[in-house]
């Protein structure tokens, strides 16, 4: 019988340590993850279907489903654009005050999301800088639905360009060069050699962003208000039910975020195995072409 | 389409990348670009081809001022060192690229298309290839691609950048005669860029060595071989040997000898050094009638197929000078430790910079 290949010894820990090590991580994972999801749609479903149902259909639950949505469909577009001219023109230029910009990207991660709604009431607020202003106007931005957008925006947009970058760094400016000079227009270099080339990166980016997106908390809630059926998002909607001790409905409504984590993670996964199979193919098409060079240079 | 440089500068941050250039390209020229890394030979081409703006100094093709025109009204076909093939498309559509972005109205058919490509793809002789992707492909069929694919557009001028730098030795040098004569075939004005100098030698029509941004010399690749004007092109180009001295009175103090200098009447004492190229050098077992017969001891002999290769020392001065002769002409085979005398059949002498900081040389 062939013994399966195992590691070297010296690189291996003895039974025990292996033994313990894996189950501290398995059930940490469990305790910390698992059984906190499993128990969101135990306790969704706890008082059977109906109940479930009519928690996500009822008026304000689904103003709050297509609030969510609604701020997703704007923010993400929007961070998609904004991280492809970014991540453009961070690795296809120079300029001046580019290592600024690299740093200002990451500021959504380093500050705390309260503190993003607090800018934006201070800068919109009706007593804040442009308070006045906007109340001449009749326009409203912080309790309704463009400060919500606002809000998100600026906590998910990290998210497409700190996945660009660093591919399109890897990937240098030669293929743009070549498609210029062989007489392609800025789009259609964008179009036909960039774009196909960090399809699966910017996807990726995508649905980090949309996630995010989805169950962003914090600064939503400093700006919304939280006037039910208007400016309610679902995390939000879910706090005030859980405040109410209507804890099936906000359990309900919880899972639905829960589930859109667990499609997230598939697609995730997905897009990953993607990348990987293609970057096999070409390693191997890489070693198969050496191998051919050799049997060709020996014969 | 010839090509005119004209006083080109250019500069990235404090590091000045070329330092007032000009050049002439002829009309179905193949011209080499040789030089060090770092010496401004690629900018120069990316210059040339609009990819990279000039700050002072104009490009003119064929006498019609080029300096403002971007890339893609330049008309110029660039061939890059790692390929830049499009590793989504086929070899087809790679090739087609060129011809399918087009304005609609210049654009050919789509059957007139396949039909260049598929010619294009013959002369480089890989239209067998034409469906795979570029990563089922070898680094030299890369490069045939890359260059079918700047040819698809009928550049005016062809630019290749280090076109045989990433390929292994043996390709390399196929690749090269290949190209020599695919010129010699469509002779299109062409530029390429290298740091190999017999890749330079072998390829172009004419040679342009450059050295820290500047050009340092321009002509066919014998007359940069046989007669550099520099210390730097003779150090570069070839194997030299470097041997110290002093002019006085019109000629040359060096290696214990004497060496005449008359082009330096008139200039000396001046330290300088004699340039020897290994292979320009007699050996005799005694000195001959000419004062010019350097003592040396042999100290190592090595066969390098058909050159006997020698090491001696210089008995005056203990430089090391090395010695090249045909392995069949040799009438004496020395071995270590051997004394012989060895003189120079053309040395040239250059003032030392190192010790003159006026720099004169000749």
């Amino acid at each position: 019988m062939m013994a399966a290949p195992n590691p070297p010894r010296a690189l291996t820990e003895p039974p025990i340590v292996r033994w313990l090590l894996t189950t501290l991580a398995l059930a940490f994972l469990g305790l910390f993850l698992v059984v906190p999801l499993v128990s969101v749609f135990h306790e969704a479903l706890r008082q059977g279907l109906a109940v479930y149902w009519a928690a996500i259909t009822e008026p304000d639950a689904a103003a709050a489903i297509r609030l969510t949505l609604l701020v997703v469909a704007i923010s993400v577009p929007l961070n998609v654009i904004f991280g492809l001219a970014a991540a453009w023109s961070i690795t296809k230029f120079r300029f001046r005050g580019k290592q600024l910009l690299v740093t200002l990207i990451d500021l959504p991660f380093a500050v705390s999301p309260v503190v993003a709604g607090l800018i934006y009431v201070l800068l919109y607020g009706a007593h804040g800088w442009l308070g006045p202003w906007l109340a001449e106007n009749e326009l409203r931005i912080i309790f309704a639905v463009p400060g919500i957008v606002l809000a998100t925006t600026f906590v998910t947009f990290p998210f497409v360009a700190r996945e660009l970058i660093p591919q399109m760094q890897a990937q240098g400016t030669d293929h743009e060069e070549a498609a210029i000079s062989l007489g392609a227009s800025g789009w259609q270099t964008f179009l036909r050699v960039t774009l196909p080339s960090i399809k699966w990166s910017l996807l990726y980016g995508v649905i980090l962003c949309n996630a995010r997106a989805m169950g962003e908390f914090g600064a939503v809630s400093v700006v919304s208000g939280k006037i039910r059926g208007l400016t309610n998002t679902m995390p939000l909607h879910i706090e005030i039910l859980y405040n109410e001790y209507q804890l099936a409905a906000a359990f309900a409504v919880a899972s639905l975020l829960a589930g859109l984590a667990l499609v997230t993670l598939v697609a995730k996964s997905v897009v990953e195995l993607r990348t990987e199979a293609e970057q096999r193919a070409a390693a191997q098409a890489a070693a198969a072409q050496t191998t051919a060079r050799t049997l060709e240079r020996a014969a | 389409m010839s090509i005119e440089i004209r006083n080109v500068g250019k500069s990235f941050g404090a590091f000045q990348a070329l330092d007032d250039v000009s050049l002439d390209i002829a009309t179905g020229e193949l011209v080499a670009l040789l030089g060090p890394s770092g010496c401004g030979k690629t900018t120069l081409l990316r210059i040339i081809a609009g990819l990279e703006q000039a700050d002072t100094g104009a490009v003119a093709f064929q006498g019609e001022d080029a300096t403002r025109l971007d890339v893609r009204a330049r008309r110029v076909g660039f061939v890059f060192q790692h390929y830049a093939l499009f590793r989504h498309m086929t070899v087809f559509d790679n090739v087609a690229f060129g011809l399918k972005v087009r304005p609609r109205s210049s654009r050919l058919s789509k059957a007139a298309i396949a039909e260049r490509v598929h010619r294009l793809l013959e002369l480089v002789q890989l239209d067998f290839m034409a469906d795979r992707l570029p990563n089922q492909l070898s680094g030299g069929q890369r490069q045939r691609v890359a260059l079918a694919r700047a040819l698809a557009v009928e550049p005016r001028v062809l630019l290749l950048d280090e076109p045989f730098g990433a390929l292994d030795a043996q390709v390399r040098k196929d690749l090269r005669r290949w190209l020599r004569r695919l010129h010699d075939e469509l002779h299109v004005t062409s530029v390429f860029v290298t740091h190999d100098q017999e890749e330079a030698m072998e390829v172009s029509d004419r040679v342009v060595v450059m050295n820290r941004g500047r050009i340092e010399q321009v002509g066919p690749p014998a007359s940069i071989y046989d007669d550099p004007v520099s210390p730097f092109v003779y150090e570069f180009v070839g194997q030299v040997n470097a041997l110290r001295g002093r002019i006085v009175d019109g000629r040359a103090e060096v290696a214990g000898v004497r060496l005449p200098a008359p082009s330096f009447r008139g200039l000396d004492p001046l330290e300088a050094v004699a340039y020897i190229r290994p292979h320009e050098i007699a050996l005799a077992d005694a000195p001959g009638q000419t004062e010019d017969w350097i003592a040396v001891t042999v100290t190592d002999c090595t066969i390098a197929g058909p050159v006997l290769r020698i090491e001696a020392r210089v008995a005056a001065t203990g430089e090391r000078l090395e010695i090249e002769m045909p392995r069949g002409g040799a009438s004496l085979a020395p071995g270590p430790g051997a004394r012989l005398y060895a003189r120079p059949t053309n040395p040239r002498l250059f003032a030392d910079t190192t010790a003159n900081p006026t720099g004169r040389d000749r």
